[in-house]
């Protein structure tokens, strides 16, 4: 059964997020056998093996691991883990001996045989490196136990990539940030981010293009500093990133409230009558909802929970493949007007889904 | 400063020049020193290896070892002195060739870290801005050991505490770096006296090392 919501997004109400700029942590940690080639020049026959090990290595575990074998999975299931976040892009080709062991509540996952022999990846709402690292460090210490980890004594971890060597871990913050794009604040962000030799990505690790304001900020490099001195340069830079975005959102309220009524209107006025609407263009308009919403120009629609709605506008879960990127782009408008309503025009094309819900 | 001949480097040199009676002082950074010296040397009769001498001297601890402008002056044109074109390198274990490891930017196993070694070393510096391990170490003995690889010995609990000096002597040559940069040079003779002793404690720990693993 495939989770239909992000890894981060957990139903304890203690993870809410204290900063609503703030939206995800996730950490990896990447782990390799030294008894055998890493997966990209190992055997078909290596990779089954290494991920027998690693399942047993699992079966004494506590914890109750749900397996995805990329071999036999169908397509659909792996492209809804795919834009959950919960498996990588590329996960789908070359599937022999690959698999994700997702942990009970979603929130954590084994992936196996991807770039690396295992990866350990998890999420949390909100800024909770500190959290998340202890909670991989605990797995980690478990697997170590029971499977040969390679082992460097200077390089420390050893990783398919040079650039995954020695802690093996990334960790990353996802940041919604609509007004510091508003306010020309990008340049502090490219700045800060390189003052501290932090990478900025989109949402699903996009590097030219950023959709719906979301910007992931994750360590360059994982050699050289101990896993709290990463995280918490990761911290401190998305804390900063974050009071910044804040300060620019009372900037555009006190001094340029009609720039700011303009973004939002023109957000507001897509959700609610868009007939044809692309996945970028859906998680644009979100973003200037969501800003509408915290910056109090508009009430939210009940109920709103948009973690929910981002995963729901992405293709496959509009609808599963195969399908048109047009009658997509339908499906998706008319899931949107039914949750924004409030349409100026009067809607006959479509069965009756235009609510009203208090649009200003 | 910028070098006042290439203007690019930071001028780490002085030289006081006595031209027609007037002195000059020129600031350069060490590539156009090494350069002007010799110069001086071949037009104007200077005693080439006493500026040679002075010059290391004043950067003994600083040069990279091999680096010795008196016994191979060219070494002051050519810092990277590996011109020859070696075999290609392969890695025994798992056949995974030097040109794969360029082209993919991936390794093809655990054992790869030594075939490549020398050059890995460069790149974590790149990427990393370091090539030590200070993190979390492997604190469990396999209970697999001895299929392949070997990687891993008995001492990596104790390369904890020589990764941590490793780590230490990085950061002591970033700061020797920047105070000569700065013309710190108190600080930088300073600096440059930790760097020499921990740099002998490694060695020996290393030469150590190698005994035990033939």
């Amino acid at each position: 059964m495939i989770p239909s919501k992000f890894p981060w997004d957990t139903a304890d109400p203690a993870d809410t997020a204290d900063n609503p700029v703030i939206i995800a942590s996730r950490i990896r940690l990447a782990r390799n056998l030294r008894t055998f080639p890493f997966p990209c020049n190992a055997s078909p026959a290596q990779k089954l093996k290494v991920l027998d090990l690693v399942r047993n290595a699992l079966a004494d575990s506590k914890d109750a691991w749900t397996e995805t074998d990329a071999g036999t999975a169908p397509d659909s299931d792996l492209e809804l883990l795919e834009e959950n976040l919960t498996i990588p892009p590329g996960f789908r080709k070359d599937r022999t001996g690959k698999a994700l062991f997702l942990s009970g509540d979603g929130t954590t996952g084994i992936l196996v045989n991807t770039e690396d022999h295992i990866r350990l990846q998890t999420f949390a709402p909100g800024l909770k490196l500190k959290k998340l690292r202890e909670k991989l460090d605990e797995l980690d210490n478990f697997l170590a136990e029971r499977l040969p980890f390679s082992y460097h004594t200077r390089f420390g971890y050893l990783t398919a990539s040079p650039a995954d060597a020695g802690t093996g871990l990334k960790a990353s913050i996802l940041l919604h940030l609509p007004a510091l794009p508003l306010t020309g604040g990008n340049k502090f962000l490219q700045k800060a981010a390189e003052a501290m030799d932090l990478t900025i990505r989109g949402f699903f690790g996009e590097k030219i293009k950023i959709t719906g304001n979301l910007y992931r900020i994750a360590n360059r490099s994982t050699m050289g500093e101990s896993e709290p001195e990463i995280t918490g340069r990761i911290t401190e830079c998305a804390s900063r990133i974050g009071a910044q975005e804040l300060n620019a959102r009372k900037i555009l309220r006190e001094n340029h409230s009609i720039r700011l009524m303009d973004f939002c209107a023109r957000a507001a006025s897509i959700l609610a009558s868009a007939r044809l609407i692309s996945t970028e263009e859906a998680m644009n308009a979100l973003s200037g909802m969501r800003l509408a919403i915290e910056t109090d120009l508009k009430q939210p629609p009940h109920p709103f929970d948009w973690n929910k709605l981002l995963l729901a506008i992405q293709p496959c879960h509009v609808a599963p493949a195969p399908c048109t990127p047009e009658k997509r782009a339908e499906k998706r408008a008319s899931f949107l007007r039914s949750v924004f309503g409030g349409d100026p025009l009067p809607d006959t094309a479509t069965t009756g889904d235009g609510k009203e819900s208090g649009e200003a | 400063m910028l070098c006042q001949i290439c203007k690019i480097n930071p001028a780490t040199i002085h030289i006081q020049e006595l031209a027609n009676g007037k002195k000059k002082t020129l600031h350069l950074c060490l590539s156009c020193a090494g350069k002007k010296t010799l110069a001086n040397a071949i037009f104007d009769g200077l005693d080439l290896p006493d500026i040679l001498s002075s010059l290391e001297q004043n950067l003994s601890g600083i040069l990279p070892p091999g680096f010795n402008p008196l016994e191979n002056p060219s070494a002051l044109f050519e810092q990277d002195s590996d011109t020859e074109d070696p075999e290609p390198l392969v890695c025994p274990e798992c056949s995974w060739s030097e040109d794969q490891f360029h082209k993919t930017a991936r390794l093809g196993c655990p054992q790869c870290y030594e075939t490549f070694r020398k050059e890995l070393e460069q790149r974590f510096f790149e990427i990393h801005r370091s090539a030590t391990h200070t993190g979390k170490p492997l604190l469990f003995e396999p209970e697999h050991s001895g299929e392949t690889g070997g990687i891993l010995d008995s001492a990596a609990k104790q390369a904890a505490t020589e990764n941590q000096r490793r780590s230490e002597l990085e950061t002591l040559e970033r700061d020797l770096k920047e105070s000569i940069r700065r013309e710190e040079f108190e600080l930088a003779t300073e600096l440059r006296d930790k760097i020499r002793s921990i740099r002998r404690t490694l060695h020996s720990l290393e030469t150590e090392d190698k005994d035990r693993q033939p």
